[in-house]
């Protein structure tokens, strides 16, 4: 496969005078997951409903496998797997019910459509529960069936919006494990969120979104250089410590230290790169390392940086 | 299409389910149909019970005239007589329960009427068979205006110096001047039980096919619709579906009950191909109307409540509760804009015996409301259920 998965270029839209989507565009490549971060309300859901060809943009297109996708276009939706926020389930159909529907709906039938379906019960962990009717599965439960659903016809393109949100911690690392091997498999995984730890955890790429325009893109460590934030050191060590805080000041990629009571703060661009050099001059001066702790900058930082305001507001 | 089929498989595996279709389409409106058969239906379909009661104290010739023109009504099995020897026996037949009523000449009732002076029939009745009664009052009138009748010939005869033996007896002996013809209705009613069959089955139509149509609010409130339009389907299968599960669900609980009731029930529904046209129509009707209903409501909860406002005002307009006129006035024309009304008349017609012609007009009126109602709820759910 050559070319973008997913191409958004552009896409507007209003409800009346609220502008909930201007001028969105990214791109996401095969086995890539690419993560909307903003909070709620940003334009997250709009601009998933018009790349799922659910709603028709005011503007912009949307290309799946180099195929313009539209509400009225049937077959580029075939390459898309769409996981909506809220369930999308028959409760009172059993996992194995629900799934051969929206199967048959994507043209799988026989043979395949067994396969595929126990294959993504298996995935989500249903297997068990497979002939159980959905309304007697607990939230986490039908949340992954909610997944399993989009999983079903091995989308080029997988959709999850916030499929994390009301989950519980055991079920929420089992839907985070799914993603992770999907996207090791190849698919491209389009992920919104609005917690940070996801985002960072799943996503190869980040847009951060807010007031329906992405306001930076990139990798976690492009989005952090753009803000100019620098990781953080912080070392407690036994010992004299004259000479010490202008030894480790020398050093290249430092761009601060200051000192107290045997605790170093120190700044720097690369964590990384720089702690070798420092924890060798330490041992120059006969410290003792006690503890050690690097902090680098998040994507919280960053997005209360572009936008002024914390993720969950 | 085989998306359609798809959708329309999953809801019709829904609804069966839960079972609300059957009950809803099936056993309620066959229930009803059979309780007020069972209560309503005797009124009709049966001989009218009345036991009269006659104590001829007077035992003259008219008396025995009279005596004699009930006993010709009971030879034509409008009631039963019952010869009583006298009042007291009367009381003591009417307090038993033996007769509804008793007619009573009293003694010198000839000689009053000859002499000219007023001559009495008295009428027992039962407090608790008022028909009885009334009935037997009115055969009292009836035979006084006659005696009333013969005596003015009498009267006029001798005075114009006439025989009046002759004038008396060309009277009682002449054919009457006006005969009053009882024409029969039947050649175009539903028997009761057919016609409650067929009231309450039009009636909860409307309700059964409601499940396919709201559905599609039930998959916007459940969420399944986003996946529905996320699918490689095209938009207007999923309204189509819908409209499918209504149709099914309409003939087949009609076709379950007009079965059931001609075979339990014994009723009589007429040409089986002119029942089929017009249930199909009927329910044609039914989904369009509903349609409409459903796209201007929110909810599905609204549009089961507005349905069911519908659907009742409709049936007591279009009379299935209970016969409303055929045609003029303000309720008849007014009915006339019911589509249950059409479906009642054209079952009518077929138990005049006719086929599939006479249904004709009943079918075309069914489809309009049909087609007028379901271009509207078309365009309006388009709108406003799937973007």
């Amino acid at each position: 496969m050559t070319g973008p998965v997913l191409t958004v270029d552009g896409i507007t839209k209003s409800f009346g005078d609220i502008r909930a989507v201007r001028g969105v565009a990214f791109h996401i490549e095969p086995g890539e997951t690419y993560g909307l971060l903003g909070p709620n309300g940003a334009g997250k859901t709009t601009s998933i409903n018009i790349i799922a060809g659910l709603l028709e943009p005011d503007a912009g297109s949307v290309m799946v496998l180099g195929q313009p996708l539209t509400t009225r276009t049937t077959r580029p939706k075939k390459a898309v797997g769409l996981v909506p926020q809220e369930l999308a389930i028959y409760p009172d159909l059993s996992a194995r019910e629900n799934l051969g529907f929206f199967g048959r709906l994507y043209e799988l039938a026989g043979d395949q459509l067994t396969r595929r379906i126990d294959h993504v019960l298996e995935v989500v962990g249903l297997a068990d529960r497979a002939d159980d009717q959905a309304k007697e599965y607990s939230g986490g439960m039908k949340r992954r069936l909610n997944i399993a659903i989009g999983l079903l016809h091995e989308p080029a393109l997988l959709i999850l919006d916030e499929p994390t949100v009301g989950v519980d911690p055991q079920s929420r690392n089992a839907i985070l494990e799914a993603v992770e091997q999907l996207s090791s498999v190849g698919m491209a995984v389009l992920y919104t969120t609005h917690y940070m730890e996801e985002a960072e955890r799943l996503c190869d790429r980040v847009g951060i979104i807010d007031d329906g325009e992405i306001k930076a893109e990139g990798n976690r460590r492009e989005l952090v250089a753009l803000i100019g934030e620098k990781d953080r050191i912080v070392v407690e060590a036994g010992g004299p410590m004259d000479g010490v805080l202008s030894s480790i000041e020398s050093i290249a990629g430092i761009g601060g230290a200051t000192a107290a009571d045997g605790r170093y703060d120190l700044l720097a661009d690369d964590a990384a790169s720089v702690l070798p050099a420092v924890l060798a001059a330490m041992s120059s001066h006969h410290l003792t390392v006690t503890s050690l702790q690097v902090i680098e900058p998040d994507l919280e930082a960053v997005f209360l940086h572009l936008t002024g305001k914390a993720l969950r507001d | 299409m085989r998306s359609t089929l798809l959708i329309a498989g999953k809801d019709l595996r829904l609804r069966l389910r839960d079972r609300s279709a059957i009950i809803v389409g099936v056993v309620v409106p066959f229930v009803l149909a059979a309780i007020f058969s069972l209560i309503l239906g005797s009124v009709e379909d049966g001989p009218i019970d009345l036991r009269l009661g006659f104590v001829d104290s007077d035992q003259s010739a008219l008396s025995t005239r009279f005596s004699d023109a009930l006993a010709g009504l009971q030879s034509e099995g409008l009631l039963e007589l019952v010869l009583l020897a006298d009042a007291p026996a009367s009381q003591a037949s009417l307090d038993a329960g033996d007769v509804g009523a008793v007619i009573v000449i009293p003694r010198g009732f000839e000689a009053a009427v000859e002499s000219g002076q007023s001559a009495q029939i008295d009428v027992l009745g039962d407090v608790d068979r008022p028909t009885s009664s009334a009935i037997a009052h009115s055969i009292s009138r009836s035979f006084a205006a006659s005696i009333e009748g013969v005596r003015l010939v009498a009267a006029t005869a001798s005075a114009v110096g006439a025989d009046v033996a002759e004038a008396v007896t060309a009277v009682q002996t002449a054919p009457p001047a006006v005969v009053v013809e009882g024409v029969e209705a039947s050649d175009r009613q539903l028997d009761m039980t057919t016609f409650f069959v067929a009231g309450m089955a039009v009636f909860f139509l409307f309700f059964t096919v409601q499940f396919g149509v709201t559905s599609l609010l039930d998959e916007k409130r459940e969420g399944t619709m986003s996946r529905l339009l996320a699918a490689p389907i095209g938009r207007g299968s999923i309204v189509a579906a819908k409209g499918l599960v209504s149709l099914i669900l309409g003939i087949v609980s009609t076709t379950v009950l007009i079965v059931a009731s001609t075979v339990l029930l014994d009723a009589n529904w007429g040409d089986p191909l002119g029942v089929a046209l017009l249930v199909v129509a009927g329910v044609v009707s039914a989904v369009g109307i509903m349609a409409v209903v459903a796209a201007f409501a929110r909810t599905p909860e609204g549009a089961g409540n507005l349905q069911a406002v519908i659907a009742v005002g409709l049936g007591m307009l279009g009379g299935v509760f209970f016969p409303t006129p055929l045609g003029g006035g303000i309720l008849g024309n007014l009915a006339l804009a019911t589509p249950h009304r059409w479906f009642m008349t054209g079952l009518g017609d077929l138990a005049g015996g006719g086929g599939i012609g006479v249904v004709l007009p009943a079918v075309g009126a069914l489809v309009a409301f049909g087609v007028v109602t379901g271009v509207i709820a078309g365009f309006k759910l388009r709108k406003a259920v799937l973007t």
